[in-house]
């Protein structure tokens, strides 16, 4: 899978590797047990720093959703870390707050969300569909 | 280190060149010429320009892990090369055809542009932080 | 823990009562990459210059590896990389001489990496360095800066005039040091995109004063700035005081106030505060950041 960076990013380069990688796995174009590029391949592919590569994989790690193998390499869980349904649930009200904040200072209102969340959720299903037809 | 720094002075590569030119205009010039403060003046400072003493080098030489005074040392030594060899050529030259006593201007203008080097250079002692005898030496 | 870097109050004027560096103090540990940011003339080469003993600090201190590298010139710069925009290569020199200078200055030389960053930059071994464009210059010059892999490498605007080509591979270059040696860098820089990509933290410098010193990620996340119209506000002043604020700057119609809090609280604290409906708040990236804390009035 492809990874991008965008230095000017409101994001931090760490967090858009994370999330690409979270969505890569939502979305299955990352399968499960397939072995991630190493802290210094993926830095010197994407012209950043190595530590910032550790700082993504090390979150990913905590949130379950990568291992690393001493002496092989860093590989996609076999099994995606089990769902805890509250904490998610909660989690994921938090940024669904935030998320409606930044609409509504920015002007959109909850229908133009709506839509946009349409969208996204095409955009993370197509890959895993891609995937699973191929 | 200091070999290494000598060898590398471009300095050098205007020796020979300041040698020749020493050796077949000296006799040409008299006596009176040589005491020119004019003549004093510009040729100090051809020396000088010639032999290079570009400051904006420093920078680069700070990256360098060379002591300071090896740097300032391995300079002095090309510039006062540069001067005092085709010097001591115009005057064997001098005091084969004419006679010692016509060398003696030759000699004093070794000896005052060896001067202007010294002070010139005493300047990036300064910069390097070292000691400050060398100034001294100059001075006297 | 010790630092590979640190400044402690450090203080150099060129005049009584001028100072180009005015009791700064950060440091720089082992395998972190710092991005030294400031407006032209804000004191970042000279703090350069101090770390690598070309200028004494008249107050404070700088310690190299524990080292004052005023005081042990030798031992210190045998470990540090040093590539400075305003470097003059001997010209009459050919690359090879050079390099090979260079080889026989620092025993631990890696042979395999020059060879490598030879082919990688096309580097015409035969060539007199002033025949040598700009950017070919400081390719040779950051070979002689790297190869010796250092354990803190210098860069004092490296990327100054040139192409974006040329600034790529340059940082491919740090990358790949960072990667083998773990080397720490400090470097100034008015590429933002490049401090960006690869710095963990940013040193911002302002008339020689440490004026922020985050980690980028923090910077990214923590602050933003708020833009409050004038017709809102009249006075400025009202904004500095609010909790959290680190500079406002006035801007054509508005208030622009940098604060290090998340936007919707900041929103949320200014709204009620001044009895406005939503003020805008964002975040933003490094260079509007820099321009918002160190640019002038409008």
């Amino acid at each position: 899978m492809q990874l991008y960076v965008n230095p000017s990013d409101e994001v931090p380069i760490f967090r858009q590797i994370v999330r690409q990688i979270t969505e890569g796995i939502a979305g299955r174009r990352l399968a499960p047990g397939e072995k991630l590029p190493s802290h210094r391949e993926l830095a010197e592919e994407l012209v950043i720093a190595p530590m910032t590569v550790k700082r993504a994989y090390d979150e990913l790690e905590m949130l379950g959703f990568i291992e690393t193998q001493r002496g092989c390499g860093t590989f996609v869980c076999a099994a995606p870390p089990k769902p805890d349904r509250s904490s998610q649930r909660d989690e994921t009200r938090a940024e669904a707050r935030m998320l409606l904040s930044r609409a509504y200072l920015g002007g959109l209102r909850f229908s133009d969300v709506v839509k946009l969340l349409k969208e996204a959720d095409r955009e993370v299903t197509e890959g895993r569909a891609e995937k699973e037809e191929s | 280190m200091l070999r290494e720094l000598l060898e590398r002075d471009p300095a050098w590569k205007v020796l020979p060149g300041m040698a020749i030119l020493a050796a077949l205009a000296w006799p040409f010039i008299s006596t009176q010429s040589a005491a020119n403060p004019q003549l004093f003046g510009t040729l100090c400072f051809t020396c000088l320009m010639v032999g290079r003493l570009n400051q904006r080098a420093t920078v680069f030489e700070a990256g360098l892990p060379i002591p300071g005074r090896q740097f300032v040392a391995a300079r002095l030594v090309a510039l006062l090369a540069v001067l005092w060899l085709p010097a001591l050529l115009a005057m064997g030259e001098t005091l084969v055809l004419r006679g010692w006593k016509d060398a003696i201007p030759l000699l004093e203008l070794a000896a005052s542009s060896s001067l202007v080097v010294l002070v010139t250079q005493s300047n990036r002692i300064r910069e390097a932080d070292l000691p400050a005898w060398p100034g001294y030496a100059a001075a006297v | 823990m010790s630092f590979v870097l640190e400044f402690q109050n450090v203080v150099r004027a060129h005049r009584e009562n001028e100072p180009v560096v005015d009791d700064v103090s950060f440091t720089v540990g082992q395998g972190e990459v710092v991005g030294l940011l400031g407006r032209n003339g804000a004191g970042k080469t000279t703090l350069i210059r101090l770390a690598i003993g070309l200028l004494h600090p008249q107050g404070g201190s700088v310690r190299a590896f524990g080292l004052a590298p005023t005081d042990r010139p030798v031992e210190v710069k045998k470990r540090i990389g040093y590539v400075a925009e305003d470097q003059v290569l001997p010209a009459t020199a050919t690359v090879k001489e050079l390099i090979v200078f260079h080889r026989f200055l620092f025993p631990e030389w890696d042979m395999g990496l020059e060879r490598q960053l030879k082919d990688r930059f096309s580097m015409p071994s035969q060539a007199r360095i002033n025949t040598l464009s700009k950017g070919q210059a400081r390719q040779v010059a950051l070979l002689c800066a790297v190869c010796h892999r250092p354990e803190l490498l210098l860069l004092d605007e490296p990327a100054g005039g040139l192409d974006p080509a040329a600034r790529r591979e340059f940082l491919e270059t740090a990358i790949q040091l960072l990667n083998r040696e773990g080397s720490a860098i400090l470097f100034s820089s008015h590429q933002m995109s490049d401090v960006e990509r690869i710095g963990a933290r940013v040193v911002l410098i302002e008339r020689g004063k440490v004026c922020l010193n985050r980690d980028l990620a923090r910077i990214r996340e923590d602050f933003c700035v708020a833009m409050v119209p004038r017709s809102a506000l009249r006075d400025g002043a009202v904004l500095e005081r609010a909790p959290g604020c680190l500079r406002v700057r006035s801007s054509f119609d508005s208030w622009h106030a940098v604060f290090e809090k998340p936007p919707e609280e900041v929103s949320a604290e200014l709204s009620a505060l001044l009895g406005v409906d939503g003020v805008h708040c964002v975040r933003m990236p490094l260079e509007d950041l820099f321009v918002e804390m160190v640019g002038g009035q409008r």
